[in-house]
């Protein structure tokens, strides 16, 4: 089917900024939910076990997912309809679209490989390789988009190193070691497109999240500390506390008494580390009822929602802290004895949305500001939800 | 000279093994006709024809997957091996997978299990013109 054969307006009347992609990974279906009245618009069946988030067009029009097994899939959310799939691995970490909506890049697992496809009908650019300069072979962990760069962000799992891989037509050429050498090795441009400029690192890079500015890159490094990695000056510039591992994406930031923070969860230890994004130091260690994936809240809320889920006794419980105290001043159990997680908010902040994570689960809605539940939708085991708005705005509670 | 006597004794184990993979398909047709419990050495070769009958048709001749999930090790990753057996013998609600319960034994099941958390004999390629025929 061609993409622009479809009419050019949503066949609906909810506000098209301010829904919903929901997956629900219990019988592999994604809904499309209207976030001011908090009713499905759309259910329909997705290839087997979405992985990673589904990211949007510039525009919000366009959903595009990507399976464990490979399969990117766009979906024209104004007309509901599938519009073309493609396999672009066998084993697939994620997805990201360029912020000039032109480009998708795909983090594979394998083989290992990244993948660069044309948004227009996912027919494919480029098939990278991703080894280092000894020919070792590497697992994508992650790509993202990093918008005020122009390019790709992605780590590797097997080599110490981050790639960046420009789609900006404008960008100076990359070259793979120094242009003028004594040792009369002088390095080459690498072939575009997508040319890969590699951060070569000191320590692996697993799970990470960016600074709003897409400056540095904050994760955890296999000696167990946290790093931050400059990506103009393409090394590390920083050690930051954080106990653990953070999920992928988990950190959020705020202006915090005037000067900007970022705090995340972590996967080991009951704590949220809050950093100052200009010294690196940490600002504090909020003690939470245990480890947690995600971090959420919206630039119109005052509180940042956490969940537990990494602590069987407590993964029912979110925690809420006030982003102007770093107190956590209350606890949520949106169904008691049911893993609570992955809260989004709405496109004006108002509600947050909230996922119990069984199949016979659901997604409770909370009034931000009250803290009291508004409506309960029943969902299977529904895990991720994105709102269209946050998402193609980059707002700072969530990740993109 | 080395390379050379390498290349036939690997060419002769080739055959070797041709052979018994066929004599191995040859007995476990001839079990199934007599309904006799296959050898041991043949469940290899049993196990490959149960999944080319019940399981290849919609997770792909080669496990990589087609309208159900691939079946490697890589992507089996949250399903544990207890989750598959119960998969595979009763069936997944909501989906198109079927239940094999009343069809395979425990033993064939189990089999089967062991066949799709086993690495493939040869990597398969997927390189730009297999992304590119596979578009929908």
């Amino acid at each position: 089917m061609k993409a622009d054969s479809l009419p050019n307006k949503p066949v609906f009347k909810a506000d098209p900024l301010n829904l919903f992609v929901v997956v629900e990974i219990g019988d592999h279906h994604a809904t499309i939910l209207d976030g001011d009245k908090f009713e499905a618009i759309t259910r329909f069946p997705t290839r087997y076990a979405l992985h990673g988030g589904p990211k949007f067009s510039p525009d919000g029009r366009y959903v595009y997912f990507a399976s464990r097994d490979g399969w990117i899939a766009k979906y024209d959310i104004w007309n509901l309809k599938l519009v073309a799939e493609i396999r672009a691995g066998i084993n697939t970490r994620n997805l990201a679209v360029s912020s000039d909506g032109r480009f998708a890049m795909v983090a594979n697992y394998f083989p290992n490989t990244l993948v660069a496809l044309d948004t227009r009908d996912l027919s494919p650019i480029r098939v990278i390789d991703v080894k280092d300069d000894n020919g070792k072979s590497s697992r994508v962990s992650a790509v993202y988009d990093a918008a005020p760069r122009n390019s790709f962000i992605a780590a590797l799992k097997d080599i110490p190193e981050v790639w960046e891989l420009s789609y900006d037509e404008n960008a100076p050429p990359v070259y793979a070691g120094l242009v003028h050498d004594y040792k009369m090795a002088e390095a080459l441009a690498v072939k575009g497109p997508f040319p890969p400029r590699r951060i070569k690192l000191d320590d692996f890079l697993d799970d990470f999240f960016f600074d709003p500015a897409y400056n540095h890159v904050i994760g955890s490094s296999r000696g167990g500390h946290g790093q931050v990695v400059n990506l103009n000056i393409g090394r590390k510039i920083a050690d930051v506390d954080l106990p653990g591992l953070p999920h992928l994406g988990s950190g959020i930031s705020w202006d915090y008494q005037g000067r900007p923070v970022m705090a995340s969860p972590n996967l080991k230890d009951g704590v949220v580390t809050v950093l100052d994004m200009k010294t690196w130091k940490t600002i504090k260690q909020i003690p939470t009822l245990g480890p947690g994936f995600f971090m959420r809240s919206h630039e119109k809320t005052p509180y940042a929602w956490v969940d537990v889920f990494n602590d069987p006794k407590n993964n029912d419980v979110i925690q809420i802290i006030d982003k102007k105290t770093l107190e956590v001043v209350k606890q949520l159990k949106p169904a008691p004895g049911k893993i609570a997680a992955h809260t989004e908010f709405t496109r004006n902040g108002k509600y947050a949305v909230v996922s119990v994570w069984e199949n016979k689960g659901e997604l409770v809605i909370y009034d931000a500001k009250t803290l009291e539940v508004v409506k309960r939708i029943p969902m299977n085991k529904p895990s991720g939800k994105y709102n269209v708005y946050n998402k193609i705005t980059r707002s700072e509670g969530t990740s993109h | 000279m080395k390379s050379v006597s390498r290349n036939k004794l690997l060419s002769g184990l080739m055959i070797v093994l041709a052979g018994t993979a066929f004599s191995a398909s040859a007995a476990t047709d001839a079990a199934a006709v007599v309904s006799a419990a296959p050898a041991a050495a043949s469940l290899n070769t049993e196990v490959n024809t149960i999944y080319q009958a019940n399981c290849a048709s919609c997770h792909g001749a080669d496990r990589l997957g087609a309208t159900g999930p691939a079946l490697l090790p890589g992507n089996l990753e949250r399903l544990r091996r207890p989750a598959a057996i119960t998969t595979i013998t009763e069936g997944r609600i909501a989906t198109q997978m079927p239940a094999f319960g009343a069809t395979l034994s425990a033993q064939q099941i189990t089999a089967l299990a062991d066949l799709i958390y086993a690495p493939l004999a040869k990597t398969p390629a997927w390189g730009m013109d297999e992304i590119r025929a596979s578009r929908i």
